[in-house]
């Protein structure tokens, strides 16, 4: 137990001296930082995607909700008129067909 | 670690201002950048990478909720992501150029200089062949100087978890030397003797 104590101590000592904070390029930081505050300073650019995909989005489920409301206003106004013209007697009747015996048919 | 106040201002000043979004970016850009050149161990890779961190940073910072968690975790898991991602889409473990993180600290003689180069490139080789959260660990513990609550923060893990990993993962590291000892690499052999004096496993 203590050898591996021991180990465990020496290992972390060594991962200490071998995983020392780097320092980048200050040329790179610096490049980032310019390249940075050149696409935060195009809104239009960055936001332009994530908006043009909401209005597109947003444009197909209206389109799709417009649809389905005029297909549920039409099948209502349909059964509606059918009733009030049947409620008036102005319906056409169907009328059912002769049912002609088979012997009938025969001479 | 935890998420100050100023620090939640300074995010939501940095929603819309972005001079607000270069202040998040000094205060971290080193941080991150320790963390991927670990993570990938060259100094092109982890300048490229960086850059991307901050890119995705600044363009999703509108989406960015605050749960109470320190603003570095939110960067840390882009980071840990793009570095997935890239080693799956390259399929290797990029181990070229580690090297440069040695040496980079005077030692009193030349010899011990070298032994100790020799040691810390046998370990970091080994770092480099756990898999990818224990390396996490052991980066955000070592490079970043962060206590297990803090890297449990990062990691979405209970302090106890990630007391429990590192032990774990010590253990395997130690092994993965006496391995490496035992596959017969004579040239490694010796520094990993040191690392690993009497080579026993544990477990």
């Amino acid at each position: 137990m203590k050898q591996i104590r021991y180990q465990e101590a020496r290992l972390a000592r060594l991962l200490q001296n071998s995983l020392a904070p780097r320092h980048p390029r200050p040329e790179f930081v610096h490049s980032l930082r310019e390249k940075l505050a050149r696409l935060s300073s195009m809104p239009v650019l960055l936001e332009q995607p994530r908006h043009l995909a909401r209005s597109v989005g947003l444009g197909i489920l209206g389109l799709i909700g417009v649809v389905a409301s005029a297909f549920a206003a039409a099948l209502v106004a349909l059964r509606f008129l059918g009733w009030v013209l049947t409620s008036l007697g102005l319906a056409p009747k169907v009328r059912p067909q002769p049912q002609v015996p088979d012997h009938e048919l025969d001479s | 670690m935890s998420v100050t106040t100023e620090e939640v201002r300074l995010i939501r000043r940095a929603k819309r201002d972005p001079q607000a979004f270069g202040e998040l970016y000094e205060r971290y850009v080193r941080k991150i950048y320790t963390y991927v050149y670990y993570r990938m161990g060259n100094e092109h890779d982890a300048e490229d990478l960086t850059a991307r961190v901050f890119q995705r940073a600044l363009t999703h910072i509108d989406g960015y909720q605050d749960q109470g968690l320190p603003f570095s975790a939110w960067l840390y898991r882009i980071a840990h992501n793009l570095v997935a991602n890239w080693h799956r889409d390259h399929s290797r473990q990029q181990v070229v150029g580690l090297d440069e993180a040695l040496g980079r600290e005077a030692g009193d003689q030349p010899h011990e200089l070298a032994e100790d180069e020799e040691e810390r490139r046998v370990l970091l080789r080994a770092l480099r062949h756990l898999p990818e959260e224990r390396q996490q660990l052991l980066i955000l513990k070592y490079a970043e100087d962060l206590s297990n609550a803090e890297i449990g923060e990062i990691m979405g893990r209970t302090e106890g978890a990630i007391k429990s990993l590192y032990h774990r993962t010590l253990l395997t590291l130690r092994d993965d030397l006496v391995e490496h000892v035992e596959k017969g690499h004579p040239q490694d052999g010796e520094h990993a003797r040191r690392v690993v004096p009497r080579g026993r496993r544990s477990s």
